[in-house]
């Protein structure tokens, strides 16, 4: 019978897959610890939404169990890779379930990009508040890296594995969202002191 | 294997003047990551579970409905009828037949003894009718004079 207690000490992810896969219940849930939060922060950023983003990670967990214990998945250090490209699957299948049946000023509210509103800058107290939405005007391809890279913590590699594209391919997405980004929330600013 | 997000704001891939926009999404993750309610990671560890725990060898659960309720007692009902009429089947073809089905089946023979029984009273029958006088009785009204002949009954004798 697997030990369904938290294992204890510094946690390896890969000796957690292997036991996850085993069926240890402890591992699974140390998995869970790891990456739980990761997933549910890639799944909210793009749906802005607490219950849809708990829903899409659940989801992608009970995959990730289910491919785990049928033995279909196999550890060669590449389980992060694997997950958030599970992740991003689901949010991209979910993101357009929404859009279909979703009325228009629900856009928001559903991850499309749209242009930042005046309204929000003019009154907007919190930076991170400014950035969330200047996120809504990047490239669906440039999103992915950024969020991979910040809101899913992977190293550039493994978003090139992740994404399957070169490294270069995803060091320059970075750099040009960086800058979209930027040039965004300067102009904001900028709009905020004129209306000041 | 992962990464130290506490750590990007020095990353060599970060250019220099890039470097507050990184900071700030790494807040915004962060941020994003603490967004969610309470005991995220134990509803995630319940919802998932049982997923993991299939291979484990553990018995499977299907959530039991008032329709699947319904179906497996029809299911019994119908085994349980079906049941009854083989046994009852079975059981008719090994028992043997009732005594009034045994009666029917022997008048339904002819034995040798019915027969020769059968025989002498239809001869006692033919020898008696031989023995009768068909001839008086056959005669009619017109040789008589009279329907009743000379034997009058009393009671028609005054109406005569």
């Amino acid at each position: 019978m697997p030990d369904s207690s938290p294992s204890r000490g510094p946690a390896d992810p890969a000796a957690l897959i292997v036991r996850a896969a085993a069926g240890d219940e402890g591992a699974w849930r140390d998995l869970i610890a790891l990456y739980g939060r990761r997933v549910y922060a890639m799944a909210r950023s793009r749906c802005r939404r607490d219950d849809l983003a708990e829903e899409i990670t659940q989801s992608v967990f009970v995959t990730v169990a289910g491919q785990l214990s049928t033995g279909s998945y196999s550890e060669r250090g590449r389980f992060e890779s694997w997950l958030f490209r599970v992740t991003m699957n689901r949010v991209r299948d979910e993101v357009r379930r929404r859009q279909r049946h979703a009325a228009p000023t629900d856009a928001l509210r559903i991850g499309q990009s749209v242009e930042a509103p005046v309204t929000m800058a003019s009154t907007a107290q919190d930076d991170l508040e400014a950035l969330r939405e200047a996120m809504g005007t990047l490239a669906d391809a440039d999103r992915d890296v950024v969020e991979l890279r910040h809101h899913a913590g992977l190293s550039f590699k493994q978003i090139a594995e992740t994404l399957d594209e070169p490294i270069g391919t995803i060091l320059a997405r970075h750099h040009r969202a960086l800058r979209k980004l930027k040039e965004t929330i300067e102009q904001l600013r900028e709009t905020v002191r004129r209306l000041q | 294997m992962t990464h130290n997000p506490d750590n990007r704001e020095t990353s060599p891939e970060t250019p220099a003047d890039l470097i507050e926009v990184a900071g700030g999404l790494d807040r915004l993750a962060h941020a994003e990551r603490q967004s969610a309610d309470a005991g995220l990671e134990s509803r995630l560890f319940a919802g998932s579970r049982d997923a993991l725990g299939i291979h484990a060898g553990e018995t499977l659960k299907f959530p039991r409905s008032a329709n699947s309720r319904a179906w497996r007692l029809a299911a019994s009902f119908a085994l349980l009828v079906g049941g009854t009429a083989v046994a009852f089947w079975a059981a008719s073809r090994q028992s043997p037949p009732p005594a009034s089905s045994q009666r029917l089946a022997s008048q339904s023979q002819d034995s040798p003894l019915d027969v020769e029984t059968i025989r002498d009273e239809l001869e006692d029958f033919l020898t008696a009718a031989e023995s009768i006088d068909v001839g008086e009785i056959a005669a009619s009204p017109e040789e008589t004079g009279s329907f009743w002949g000379d034997d009058v009954p009393s009671f028609m004798e005054d109406s005569m």
